[in-house]
């Protein structure tokens, strides 16, 4: 038990420096799921009783500052996509509002980050949630619009993040744990959609999201979360700027042409020299012949005239 | 002078007749041994090169028949010039083969006219040979990452075609990548992230929120389907490959190049001091 805490401890240590745009646990420097997790937990050890005192100080102040966090990196690799954003349910946020005997239900909006977003108000005059859609809002732009609708996360089990290996387990476990807004590709262009549209965002659009805990019988909105820090889905670049040059050539391609480059030079040089040495060697040999056919003859001659 | 240079197999083949006739025989029978020393010595560099020659016609043939299947990559490139190196070596390989028996006769029967011939067509053969060296060694130096991620981008599953070229290059290039990403459990060329961080060609008709990257990125199961498909959608570790497939195109590739380029190197290298030494012979033959 203490050094399941301390592991969380020293994990979020250094978390928190990788990811600077989560909203941590003020008191506890937890992720608020392990934040509340170690409420559970420690509730029995006299030694913790510090760290119970402390999280629920923590509990009650933080209510005000907590936020929509991006799902956990280590689980989701890869987010937020160019469409998506995956974010983590609002476990235990809403515990203090919960009365035991009533259904609720939990809606996030989605909101453009802009300066020209004109309001950012998640509830009418008389504490309704609004009903906006994603045109309606022209995809946030106008307006928060409704992107989800689910069940209030269970807080006292919440799913653990190591099931995530199992194949089957896993999309339990990602659905319980996580919600991907965007996920829906067909559902703004199908006439017979009915439920709430969570048609796919904007890439390279900076988005913000808030989760509202209301009440299923009367309809009001009975907590709100703070609207998430900005987080920006991401920008594809063009494949045409890819530069292809290859650079330097390398060392092997130029000691093969240099090499046989003078080799090439040398056999052709030495092809001229035997021809030309060739040629040479036969004018010698018909003059050597030419001038011992004569001297013959002279000495032919010579007898016949001195016998004559 | 002249006695010097005649040709020593005629010398042999004359000798080694005398000695049977019972001219001289001892005298003969000596020279005659010290002439076949001298010939077989002779053409111990011409075969020699038959073995070389076949070894390069095999070594060529085995490239070009792609066992890895990576000739429709660089086709799309339009950069398929090692392919080009390893059909000339074919033909050199053969050529070299023919020409070292062409040297042998000519050696033997010491013809001035058939050395000669020989000497050309073997230079003929030394600049294709190094023709083909030099573009393998080249070309092997303009297959980056860079060009084949571009290819990837720009032509996996490209849905609108141009013309018939086009769509045969696309469909080469779609087959090749869904091979090499299931074979060798890799996505992308350097990781599934080269999916999100460009547009893509796959990007136009395949949405970013079913497909993130191709469904060959997942881990498949027995049955080529991918055993979580949310789990890969989300990018949850041990459910999508998240290594590059640059090195199973790289390695074979290089290997190709490099065994091209150096091998018909070595055999250049062996090739110019034998023909510097027939050039040198032919010079010394009288006519």
């Amino acid at each position: 038990m203490q050094q399941k805490s301390e592991d969380t401890f020293s994990r979020g240590s250094e978390e928190q420096h990788k990811y600077p745009g989560l909203s941590w646990h003020p008191a506890l420097q937890l992720p608020t799921l392990f934040a509340h997790i170690c409420v559970q937990e420690s509730s029995g050890m006299l030694s913790h009783w510090v760290v119970l005192v402390l999280c629920c100080l923590g509990q009650l102040c933080a209510d005000q500052s907590m936020k929509p966090q991006l799902a956990a990196p280590e689980l989701a690799t890869n987010n937020p996509t160019l469409t998506t954003v995956a974010l983590e349910k609002p476990f235990c946020m809403f515990d203090s509002s919960l009365h035991p005997n009533k259904s609720y239900a939990i809606y996030l909006y989605v909101m453009k980050s802009s300066a020209s977003t004109i309001s950012s108000v998640v509830t009418d005059s008389s504490s309704k949630p609004l009903d906006s859609t994603f045109q309606q809002t022209h995809g946030g732009h106008l307006g928060p619009y409704k992107a989800a609708s689910f069940d209030v996360p269970n807080c006292v089990s919440p799913p653990r993040l190591a099931d995530a290996g199992d194949i089957n387990k896993v999309s339990d476990v990602l659905k319980q744990y996580l919600f991907r807004v965007g996920d829906d590709g067909t559902c703004l262009y199908d006439p017979n959609f009915l439920d709430v549209c969570n048609p796919p965002l904007a890439p390279d659009t900076t988005y913000r999201f808030k989760y509202v805990l209301v009440d299923n019988t009367e309809g009001i909105v009975k907590d709100q979360t703070l609207w998430s820090d900005p987080i920006k889905t991401r920008k594809a670049k063009l494949p045409m700027k890819i530069d292809i040059w290859p650079g330097r050539r390398s060392g092997s391609m130029i000691v093969i042409t240099s090499i046989l480059s003078v080799s090439v030079f040398l056999l052709l040089a030495g092809l001229l020299a035997s021809v030309f040495s060739a040629l040479v060697e036969s004018e010698d040999p018909s003059a050597e012949t030419k001038g011992m056919s004569e001297t013959t003859q002279q000495s032919e001659l010579r007898p016949q005239l001195s016998s004559e | 002078m002249q006695h010097e240079a005649r040709n020593k197999g005629e010398l042999c083949w004359q000798v080694s007749w005398e000695g049977m006739a019972g001219i001289d025989p001892q005298g003969s029978r000596r020279t005659a041994l010290a002439a076949e020393e001298h010939l077989s010595s002779q053409l111990l560099p011409y075969s020699d090169r038959k073995m070389c020659g076949i070894a390069l016609t095999a070594e060529c043939i085995f490239f070009v028949s792609d066992p890895h299947g990576l000739y429709p990559l660089l086709e799309a490139t339009e950069n398929n010039d090692i392919y080009a190196a390893a059909w000339i070596g074919i033909f050199v390989g053969f050529a070299l083969l023919a020409l070292s028996i062409l040297g042998i006769v000519g050696v033997m029967k010491s013809s001035k006219t058939l050395l000669l011939v020989y000497i050309i067509l073997m230079l003929i053969t030394y600049a294709f040979e190094m023709a083909s060296c030099i573009t393998a060694a080249t070309h092997r130096d303009f297959l980056t990452p860079n060009l084949f991620l571009k290819q990837m981008l720009e032509r996996y599953m490209k849905s609108d075609t141009d013309n018939n070229n086009d769509k045969q290059m696309t469909e080469g290039v779609t087959k090749t990548w869904d091979n090499l990403m299931l074979q060798n459990q890799c996505c992308g060329v350097h990781g599934p992230l080269d999916w999100q961080e460009y547009t893509s060609a796959f990007r136009m008709t395949h949405n970013d929120a079913d497909y993130p990257w191709p469904h060959n990125c997942c881990v498949m199961n027995t049955r080529s389907e991918p055993i979580n498909l949310d789990g890969c959608k989300l990018g949850v570790p041990g459910f999508y490959n998240s290594n590059g497939c640059y090195d199973a195109i790289s390695g074979p590739l290089n290997r190709q190049a490099w065994g091209v380029a150096w091998f018909g190197f070595a055999i250049l290298c062996w090739t110019f001091c034998v023909l510097l030494g027939t050039m040198f012979y032919w010079s010394r033959i009288a006519y």
